[in-house]
């Protein structure tokens, strides 16, 4: 199994502080055993709105891809637009910089672009799981 | 004003030999008056040695105000070993920046738990006092201490000490607001020409100074990759310092992986730099134990007129206007954390009606909304008179120049590009609400 630590970057100098974020990919469970899983610790105090923001970005992969059916490169554009605004602050970096991948290619109206950013997010929602450091026990 | 260098590295002590002409320790300065006011910037690991050698060589009993920018590890590492703390009948105030989750002794004592360290803060023999600081104007110890807030995720406050004729800034630990200083139709080098307000009150802040001590961890090429974590690069200090007519700076805060060599080069680059703005701006980087005395002919008022930018509990009242949901409860979290308390608008509409009826002290606002916009919103506002006086944080997703430009021109206190992290929205939350009370304040007086 392979991991890596991000710092985090909420944190700058030094603190005494732990690594909050720790993203590990490697082999999930038998049912998904192609797809890698992206382990992302909650922040603390966060517990209770960051399971319903996954949730809701995963609700919306079909509401891209029926956009990008219509070729309503203005709704891509105005989700991805969001989730690159708020993603890093609820602990997905990475859904802020596809956000601002979408964003920038619905925004030029090409769709093998923006249908290649969506596998990507939808693949990545997909593989992301939630971890509860501070949670007791 | 006698300074010396005792500690110049951030994040954590890097001593060794590749370390050794600039030193390992992490950040702290000696400031010594010709009537023997003593100073102290921040207690990083630089502060042992500082200890020792007061010990052997000052007169006793020993006196000093220690001024923390803030409360990360590598300011205070050094003071549970600062010897002249054990020692009864020596005097310290502790000053630092009002904000901070807990208040100084908490978090000093914090580091002193013996799960830490032997010795408890209540141990120490000498006598201390501490100070919580706002932006303002104090006399401490006889002497006129400026402070304004700096841009780091962590509340940090930058200092002002005018003494002997001389201004002398320490200024740790802070960020660019804004990623280009000047705007990009603008002439380089001058006050007016830089685009930020936060980047605009920092330069007025150290305007004219004789010294400057200033963070610069970075190179250009290391930031992106370290954007929102509160340090500056060598860069913009020198363009900064060169614009605001600074005549000496020292760059420290040195980034524990920079060695002796590289120091060198980003010494030949911001010097680089200043002399292609023309300006005559002496730029070193701080090394540990270097000692120069500065005097000047600077008229400094003996009687400082001590000004105060208001306390705050922490308790704004902070209303947030943004049609995205998961960005108000974002942000909402951050704010209630840090103990204010929020009320929500998904529109300008409803936001304006807000301000009207519920007198929010501080408000957080989106650009891109539909019907009224947040330009629509601030343009509003300030032709209103209840509204024209409340500060205005921007957050928005929109982090282009143009969108900074109309905001400020419009009105706006501060700009803040969306993603965010919620300690920096506090941060900016309190830099903001310190700004205004000390306008309002000033204009009292």
């Amino acid at each position: 199994m392979n991991s890596r630590f991000i710092s985090n970057r909420w944190n700058c100098g030094t603190q005494i502080r732990p690594v909050r974020v720790n993203w590990t990919i490697g082999s999930k469970a038998q049912e998904r055993q192609t797809l890698p899983t992206i382990s992302i610790a909650v922040e603390e105090g966060m517990e209770d709105v960051v399971p319903g923001y996954l949730e809701k970005r995963r609700a919306e992969i079909p509401v891209y891809r029926r956009a990008l059916q219509a070729a309503d490169f203005e709704a891509i554009s105005r989700l991805a637009h969001k989730m690159k605004g708020t993603g890093t602050g609820y602990g997905f970096e990475k859904l802020t910089e596809l956000g601002a991948a979408l964003e920038t290619v619905a925004k030029d109206s090409d769709a093998p672009a923006t249908a290649k950013y969506l596998d990507e997010l939808a693949l990545y929602l997909e593989s992301v799981e939630l971890r509860y450091p501070n949670s007791p026990g | 004003m006698r300074l010396r260098f005792w500690g110049t590295r951030g994040s954590i002590a890097t001593p060794g030999p590749s370390t050794i002409r600039y030193g390992g320790n992490t950040s702290c300065v000696e400031l010594v008056t010709k009537a023997g006011q003593r100073f102290i910037f921040d207690s990083g690991t630089g502060a042992r040695p500082l200890g020792l050698d007061l010990m052997a060589n000052a007169p006793k009993p020993i006196g000093a105000t220690l001024l923390l920018s803030h409360t990360h590890w590598d300011h205070i590492q050094g003071f549970p070993f600062f010897i002249p703390l054990f020692i009864p009948g020596n005097r310290f105030t502790v000053c630092g920046p009002l904000g901070a989750n807990s208040s100084l002794p908490e978090v000093l004592s914090g580091q002193m738990e013996f799960t830490y360290f032997p010795v408890e803060l209540s141990q120490l023999g000498a006598s201390i006092s501490y100070r919580d600081l706002t932006e303002g104007v104090y006399d401490l110890d006889g002497v006129r201490v400026s402070t304004q807030l700096l841009n780091h995720p962590a509340t940090a406050l930058g200092y002002k000490i005018e003494a002997d004729g001389v201004s002398i800034l320490y200024l740790c630990d802070h960020e660019p607001y804004w990623e280009n200083l000047w705007r990009s139709e603008a002439t380089p080098g001058k006050l007016d020409s830089i685009l930020h307000e936060g980047d605009r009150r920092h330069a007025a802040f150290m305007q004219g100074a004789d010294v400057i001590i200033h963070d610069s961890q970075y190179t250009p090429e290391e930031y992106p990759a370290k954007k929102n974590w509160g340090h500056s690069t060598y860069s913009y200090v020198a363009k900064i310092a060169a614009a605001a007519g600074v005549k000496r700076v020292f760059l420290t805060h040195h980034d524990p992986t920079h060695d002796d060599a590289f120091l060198d080069r980003i010494e030949a680059e911001a010097r680089e730099v200043a002399a292609s703005l023309g300006s005559p701006l002496e730029i070193s980087c701080a090394r540990e134990g270097f000692e120069a005395v500065f005097e000047g002919d600077k008229a400094t008022p003996a009687q400082a007129p001590v000004s105060e930018a208001g306390a705050h509990s922490g308790s704004l009242l902070i209303l947030i206007v943004d049609d995205d949901e998961d960005l108000r409860l974002l942000a909402r979290k951050a704010l209630t954390r840090a103990g204010h308390r929020v009320i929500e608008a998904e529109g300008g509409a409803e936001g304006l009606e807000l301000i009207a009826g519920r007198r929010p002290d501080l408000l957080v606002l989106d650009l891109n909304m539909p019907n009224i916009d947040g330009f629509e919103v601030l343009r509003r506002l300030r032709a209103d008179e209840v509204g024209r006086s409340l500060p205005v944080i921007v957050l928005t997703a929109h982090g282009d120049e143009a969108s900074a430009q109309s905001s400020f021109a419009l009105g706006a206190t501060d700009f803040l590009a969306k993603p965010f992290t919620p300690p920096q929205l506090d941060a900016r939350v309190r830099s903001c609400f310190a700004h205004k009370i000390r306008v309002v304040s000033d204009a009292l007086s």
